[in-house]
């Protein structure tokens, strides 16, 4: 694929129907005052900064499906910046910043903990409650500064005005928030991590880093939101901050439908609004009806309001399993042009091109003739060894079949090498690079690609999606073999309802579209007919041919390895047995004796 | 020395209250999946079963309240959570959330809101190293704790015990041996809202019983549940000793505001230094190589 | 989805939303004519829902009884006042916005209820910023005071002048303090600490423990350990039962005196027998004899079904609300200045608590009562006193 044209971000990021949206979404929001009567307008008022609030919570859990369930902190941050800046006589804005610095902070550190590679899914859950009740304690116990449980009096500049302040917040948050994240490089890798965490990883992307930046970008459009909320809630006390807010805002989420910005703002809406119509309705019973209600959402509709509307009518099946991320790389020929200079001036800083979406260009791979070489590398579980002392070198540009009999450390090797295992002790290195104890993501921005046994890609998009994906990631452009290019115009269907075979192809397809120089195979032929088999290993020696990728194949089939190998490594108890080319193998009695069935 | 003494025994009856319910919370967690926000719920039902049925004697009353409360779970969990597992773990925690507030409501429909209180059936104080300590929450102790030690011997040393634990390893596969893993998952969830409504049943006699009164439970059971090793049996347990120790020594030597905030602050720590849980099998305090997580302790 | 059609969704809903706002506006406006100045329209905040429930309940129950029989007389100024509920939920944000959408919107001419100091507060800044008087029921100072508010609630201090002395004299001159961490049993232990500490007594322990404590141990040992004569308990709600039975069941109740607004009627169902022989300072009972009480009590035991001791913020409440509608009368119209004119100088003559009036410094004085505790939970007055007419923090309200 190459950039025919240089593409404004501008032109890509926002298409007509955007701009359709927001001017639509600013004439209602400029209208509404002087269609509704004080009070409503004071609820919606409301609901607007709720909305915000919770589409900051849907930025993380929504999208990235980073879990807090102790969002009322950083809301009550926000609230409190304001309320103490209006009570002190300081400027608002002095506040509400000083706020937005301590919400990044204290997200940042929640993050790097509760995100970090060691962490469970759980930690998340248990830091962020933790944190909410610490906030809402802190509130209630610093009399000085917060008025303890009677909370700070916030004036409210009168209701119109209000509520023109507080759209106003919200309309420029989101759409800033969705034209510089969502629509950028942020929100295709928020939907990539997701959706297949294990797959991004091996893109280069790293999770934890990017669910950590959603995480704090999250953070920060709730404290926004808590400050637009205080004059509009007229009474900041530490329950803005504390844990009955904190399910409130999943409530709202969970309702309005989560991963849109329309559900975040229709279910505070809903919710708040339709609490106070119901409350006065029928007293406290709307409690058990709110209860019941709730819970017939959560079981029947998953998706929330927007889930069930969208149910209704079809919508095109790439588009609502973006999430309406945009899936291109954001580089022009420029930015390629400039990565060049930029990475030949700066040597092999890889991790920093990728960040800065920059291109990385090939290193000349043959000032090393080794793209990649053990040494000594152990690995075992527990007390039981399943890798015992593997040294191999494997110049750029050789087909490698690793085979052995079942239980041989195959498998394992190949996770040693990706990252995905970390080893017992050896080292291993990627060209010139030592990444003994580089993690996945690391080891991928090297141009290491990977291929699982069960195939490991984008399940919940479509093929094109998926290709799409691995380009806007690449490690460098590649024009594909042909045999290969035949998903990038698949949009009709999503990548789970494929068969098998075609799953495995298309992981096949998106990580040679990536640009790896080295890629690990785990038998790619498990499963296939004899004719595909054969095709795949003519693909994979063209693939060998044209782009000069190492490739290093886990494989049973020894019709396969015998057609693709340049080399046999053959594999026995966590040892190499036999290393040479297939006659030698095939020749060596400890061969016959180990693994003679399959040959 | 008697403030002491006096302290240990704090400990030690607000850790068999705790391991109580942390252990159901920690079963209902570690094996399904599901984080029960509406745990103090249950425990709050527990209570004010053992106020709506004051007429029978105590201990008959317990049974009957525990029997009624795995109907609850069992009711529950056919109704709201059956289909829900596999939409992962804050589909569950949402509706169970809903299902807290109408509990919470239908107790407030049907006993008001006046706090309600249940009769002792032991009276008295016992003579512990210079200390009076009141006998019946030593007895409830005794009883939790023996009740918590059972629960684990049945799930780690019985048959049935390894059968719910095959069929959360590996449902399909359980299916194939002849475990029907319905049957498997709802007891495993009843069992788990018993352990609370036995825990609120027999906690009454020391409560102001209103449809409030459970919220207060579930972030010290909900701690104790996540810093123990998470998925582990009885890593819960070992949590709400960390937690009972903690609780009450920071409320003991600190006023009550202070010792909140240090006990919340010290929870996160905690946490940030062992994510992976706090083990007493083997505590491994030398931080492991950093790994990357191959494995999600719960579908996300 | 299709973004622009999303979009459009929304602002169908948006619409629609605002339709159903501005109907519903538009309706209630409609169907209440606007305050002429001759109907009486009271906006009653009471949290329902929300952990003051009980309270709230009987907030309500009082005051709607109290409307009852303002309109089967006849009404004020020759119509039935109307009412407006709100629920607040006793949450301090809705204590804000709720009052402003009654006067914005319903266009009430007086404001009434609430019960957490907080809420108090909230509602007592609406009433200020917007001209609209306010009274509170509930018992205890309120952190607030302006022109436009009127507290019928029984100020702390006359809570505490007897039986403070009455305490130390028969227990001793050790005490200990426990309370709920809010402002209200802040204030209370406060002025209670100056009285102990006027009487040559002295303070052992002071605990605060937030609200919805259920697990009293660590409060309990330190008092044990520090041996109070006797204990001042501002622990409210659940906790209250919570608190007394568990320090019963330690043996602390037996030898050691017990007294403080833990153990008045709103708590006593939870309490039961623990508490029986205890006394406390109040201004309200049931057992109260006189026409009115009895009349009250026989109508709200009728009408709610209700058995427990009747608590006094329902008491305050019905008389409350009469005498607004009285001033009402007094002044011949809502006008909010000549209202709270009227109320300077009203009284209550042999209502369900006796005789009471406004201080200078706007508080509501009455007489007192020492009430004992009785099987079955009857609080017998056994004693009566006159309250202080100055009720502490006076200068700070003074007009």
């Amino acid at each position: 694929m190459r950039f025919l044209k240089p593409v404004t971000n501008w032109r890509r990021r926002v298409e007509r129907r955007h701009a359709i949206a927001l001017v639509s979404a600013v004439l209602v929001l400029a209208v509404v005052p002087f269609l509704l009567p004080a009070y409503p307008l004071a609820l919606l008022t409301l609901a607007l900064a709720y909305g915000l609030f919770a589409f900051g919570l849907d930025l993380g859990w929504g999208r990235a499906g980073v879990i807090s369930i102790g969002h009322a902190a950083f809301f009550g941050i926000g609230a409190y910046g304001a309320a103490i800046a209006v009570n002190t006589g300081m400027p608002i804005a002095i506040g509400v910043a000083a706020a937005l610095a301590l919400s990044a902070l204290v997200a940042l550190g929640i993050g790097r903990v509760g995100l970090g590679g060691r962490a469970l899914a759980s930690t998340m859950a248990v830091l962020t409650l933790a944190l909410t009740l610490l906030a809402e304690q802190i509130a209630r116990s610093w009399l000085d500064v917060t008025n303890g449980s009677n909370g700070l009096f916030v004036p409210s500049p009168g209701v119109v005005d209000n509520y023109y302040r507080t759209a106003i917040v919200a309309l420029v948050v989101v759409t800033a928030v969705w034209y510089v994240a969502l629509r950028g490089p942020l929100g295709r890798r928020l939907l990539a991590v997701r959706v297949n965490e294990q797959r991004t990883e091996h893109l280069g992307v790293d999770p934890h880093r990017t669910k950590t930046k959603v995480f704090v970008l999250s953070a920060l459009v709730a404290t926004v939101a808590g400050s637009a909320a205080a004059p509009v809630i007229g009474l900041v006390s530490p329950a803005t901050a504390g844990i009955v807010m904190s399910t409130q805002v999943l409530v709202w989420l969970a309702v309005g439908g989560r991963g849109t910005i329309i559900g975040a703002f229709l279910g505070a809406g809903i919710v708040t609004i339709g609490q106070e119509y119901l409350g006065e309705a029928i007293g406290s019973w709307y409690l058990l009806v709110m209860g019941v209600a709730f819970i017939l959402v959560v079981r029947f509709a998953p998706g929330g309001l927007v889930g069930l509307a969208t149910k209704l009518r079809s919508s095109p099946l790439a588009r609502s399993a973006a999430q309406d991320a945009l899936i291109v790389s954001d580089r022009t020929d420029a930015d390629i042009a400039s990565g060049r200079s930029a990475a030949a001036a700066g040597g092999s800083n890889f991790d920093r091109f990728r960040q800065d979406e920059e291109m990385s260009i090939r290193n000349p791979i043959d000032l090393d003739p080794a793209a990649l070489s053990l040494q000594d590398v152990t690995k075992s579980f527990g007390a039981v060894p399943v890798v015992r002392g593997v040294t191999l070198n494997i110049p750029a540009g050789q087909i490698v079949c690793l085979i052995g009999p079942n239980g041989a450390g195959k498998t394992t090797l190949l996770n040693l090498v990706a990252g995905d295992l970390p080893v017992s002790s050896g080292q291993i290195r990627i060209r010139d690079r030592e990444v003994t104890s580089s993690s996945a993501h690391e080891r991928a921005s090297l141009g290491l690609g990977r291929l699982f046994q069960i195939p490991s890609i984008y399940q919940e998009l479509t093929p094109a999606q998926n290709m799409a994906m691995a380009r806007a990631e690449a490690f460098q452009l590649v024009d594909l073999p042909e045999e290969l290019e035949r998903f990038a115009n698949n949009s009709d269907v999503l990548t789970q309802d494929l068969p098998l075979a075609d799953q495995r192809a298309l992981e096949l397809a998106m990580s040679i579209a990536w640009g790896p120089e080295i890629v690990l195979l785990d038998e790619p032929a498990a499963g296939l007919s004899h004719e595909d088999s054969v095709r795949l290993a003519q693909t994979l020696r063209i693939v060998n041919r044209q782009l000069g990728c190492t490739l290093v194949i886990v494989e049973h089939d020894m019709d396969i390895v015998r057609q693709l190998a340049d080399r046999v490594v053959v594999l026995a108890d966590g040892m190499v047995l036999v290393d040479g080319d297939m006659d030698e193998v095939s020749a060596h009695a400890d061969v016959r004796n180990a693994y003679l069935g399959a040959v | 020395m008697e403030s002491l003494v006096s302290l240990l025994l704090s400990i030690f009856t607000l850790f068999g209250f705790y391991s109580l319910l942390a252990f159901g919370l920690g079963i209902i967690f570690g094996q399904l999946g599901v984080v029960n926000v509406a745990h103090g719920e249950f425990v709050m039902v527990g209570a004010f079963l053992m106020y709506a049925m004051a007429g029978i004697p105590f201990w008959p009353r317990l049974l009957v309240v525990v029997l009624l409360g795995l109907a609850l779970g069992v009711i529950t969990e056919r109704l709201v959570l059956s289909r829900l597992y596999a939409r992962g773990f804050l589909a569950t925690l949402l509706a169970m959330w809903g299902v807290g507030i109408v509990l919470r409501q239908g107790a407030d429909a049907v006993f008001g809101s006046t706090p309600a209180s249940v009769a002792a059936p032991i009276s008295g104080t016992l003579d512990v190293l210079g200390v009076q300590y009141p006998l019946y929450r030593l007895v409830i102790t005794v009883i939790a704790l023996a009740v918590v030690g059972c629960g684990l011997l049945l799930l780690y040393r019985s048959n049935l015990g390894m059968r719910i634990r095959a069929t959360v390893d590996n449902r399909t596969m359980a299916s194939l041996l002849g475990i029907p893993p319905t049957l498997i998952i709802t007891g495993t969830f009843a069992t788990g809202t018993g352990f609370a409504v036995l825990a609120g049943a027999l906690q009454s006699p020391m409560l102001g019983v209103t449809p409030g009164v459970g919220v207060s439970f579930l972030a010290p059971a909900f701690f104790a549940v996540l810093i123990g090793r998470p998925g582990s049996l009885s890593g819960p347990i070992f949590g709400a000793l960390v937690v009972a120790i903690l609780s009450t020594l920071l409320r003991t030597y600190l006023n009550e505001t202070v010792a909140q905030l240090i006990l919340f602050a010290l929870l996160i720590i905690l946490i940030a230094v062992r994510p992976n849980g706090l083990s007493w099998r083997k505590p491994q305090w030398k931080i492991a190589p950093a790994v990357p997580a191959t494995r999600n302790g719960a579908p996300a | 989805m299709n973004r622009s059609r999303r979009l459009s969704t929304a602002t169908v809903i948006l619409t629609a939303t605002a339709l159903v706002l501005t109907g519903c506006g538009a309706a209630s406006t409609s169907a209440q004519a606007p305050s002429s100045g001759k109907t009486l329209k009271i906006g009653l905040i009471a949290p329902v829902t929300g952990p003051a429930v009980q309270e709230g309940l009987a907030l309500q129950r009082g005051f709607e009884l109290g409307v009852k029989k303002i309109n089967e007389a006849g009404g004020v100024l020759g119509h039935p006042v109307e009412v407006v509920t709100v629920d607040d939920q006793a949450n301090a944000s809705k204590s804000t916005q709720l009052p402003q959408r009654l006067v914005a919107q319903d266009k009430v001419d007086y404001l009434f209820g609430t019960i957490p100091g907080d809420t108090t507060a909230a509602v007592g800044k609406v009433s200020q910023a917007s001209k609209v008087p306010f009274s509170s029921v509930v018992l205890g100072d309120a952190s607030f005071c302006g022109p436009y508010f009127y507290p019928f609630g029984e100020p702390d201090l006359t809570m505490l002048d007897v039986i403070v002395p009455q305490m130390m004299n028969k227990y001793g001159k050790q005490v200990a303090m426990v309370g709920n961490d809010y402002v209200f049993p802040r204030g209370y232990m406060a002025k209670a600490r100056t009285i102990v500490e006027a009487a040559g007594g002295s303070v052992s322990v002071e605990e605060y423990s937030p609200l919805g404590t259920a697990d009293w141990q660590p409060v309990v040992n330190k008092l044990s350990a520090a041996k109070p004569d006797w204990i001042l308990s501002a622990v409210v709600g659940g906790d209250a039962t919570s608190l007394v039975s568990q320090a019963d069941q330690a043996g602390l109740l037996h030898a050691t005196g017990f007294s403080g607004v833990s153990i008045m009627q709103d708590y006593y169902p939870g309490l039961t027998t623990r508490i029986d022989g205890m006394q406390l300072p109040g201004r309200y009972s049931d057992q109260l004899t006189g026409q009115a009480n009895s009349e009250f009590v026989q109508n709200y035991r009728k009408t709610y079904d209700f058995a427990a001791p009747i608590p006094g913020v329902a008491a305050n409440a019905y008389e409350g609300v009469q005498m607004v509608a009285r001033a009402v009368e007094k002044a011949g119209s809502t006008d909010a200045d000549a209202v709270t004119a009227a109320l300077s100088g009203a009284t209550i003559e042999n209502g369900v608590f006796g005789s009471g009036h406004f201080t200078k410094d706007r508080r509501f004085v009455t007489e007192m009562h020492l009430l004992d505790i009785q099987p079955g939970g009857k609080y017998s007055p056994v004693q009566s006193y006159k309250a202080p007419e100055d009720a502490g923090n006076g200068a700070q309200c003074a007009s």
